[in-house]
């Protein structure tokens, strides 16, 4: 696959990184901050900081690492979400359904449209090399 | 080493489609929907005399615990960002998702303590006690 190729798809999984990390930001100013386990909207605030690191490192650091990193970022986020719709919540926090409307559903699908492009990458610049495309000299 | 490089691939695909499945799972199994009642407006809260208010600020019903005489009307307002309603087991409180600025009313008629909760975020509860 060209390097240019390579590169817009990592730019695309920066942007859905940030767009969850955005979405984060404003729940956390909007009323999360206000939630009665103060960790809770510290974590949002985290995601929203680590959003923009991950997003930093996977356009200027051509590394499968920055990638993993990526992929940590967004499974983490999705096992928050998860366990925040179970009984045991977490922090002590619980939530319904895909709520808050439409943030939820928003930041779901970055998060896990920035997973495949993750994925895709990482398989892309972690296969056999004899499996690549021949180099134009 | 490409192998592993293939198997690391694999795993870090696995644990993502898990992790996807899961958020997804519990959101769809945790969606309770909204359930619709007259009572619900928007904009200030008319408060008649023979009334009380209870606030819905940051993540919290406020006051937490209520006393009235039978009779009363109590009226909740939500003063969040985000949804809230007002709800009990027994369906005898059953708003719909509460936005911003809007409010639920509901006039006790039988005394007793009535425990409530909000069916989005199950931590937030709080009672109306109604005397005689």
């Amino acid at each position: 696959m060209p390097r240019g190729w390579v590169l817009a798809g990592r730019i695309v999984a920066a942007v859905l990184v940030l767009v969850a990390g955005y979405i984060h930001l404003k729940l956390y100013f909007d009323s999360y901050r206000d939630v009665p386990n103060a960790n809770l909207g510290r974590s949002f605030l985290l995601n929203a900081a680590a959003a923009v690191v991950v997003a930093v490192l996977l356009v200027l650091w051509r590394s499968p690492w920055s990638l993993v990193a990526g992929l940590v970022l967004v499974d983490a986020t999705l096992l928050g979400f998860g366990l925040s719709r179970t009984s045991r919540g977490i922090f002590e926090f619980t939530e319904n359904g895909f709520q808050p409307s439409p943030e939820a559903a928003i930041s779901l699908i970055a998060e896990i449209g920035a997973a495949v492009v993750l994925l895709v990458l990482l398989f892309l610049e972690l296969r056999p090399a004899e499996s690549r495309p021949a180099a134009v000299t | 080493v490409p192998g592993r490089a293939l198997v690391a691939v694999l795993i870090a695909a696995v644990v993502t489609v898990a992790a996807a499945a899961f958020a997804l799972g519990r959101g769809v199994a945790s969606d309770s929907g909204g359930s619709s009642t007259a009572a619900t407006s928007t904009g200030p809260a008319a408060v008649p005399a023979n009334a009380t208010g209870v606030e819905i600020k940051d993540f919290a019903f406020n006051p937490a615990n209520v006393t009235v005489k039978v009779g009363t009307a109590v009226t909740w307002t939500n003063d969040d960002s985000v949804g809230h309603t007002v709800t009990t087991d027994n369906g005898s409180l059953a708003s719909q998702e509460l936005q911003q600025g809007q409010t639920y009313s509901s006039t006790f008629t039988t005394a007793g303590t009535v425990s409530y909760f909000c069916a989005i975020h199950r931590f937030m509860t709080a009672t109306v006690v109604v005397e005689p």
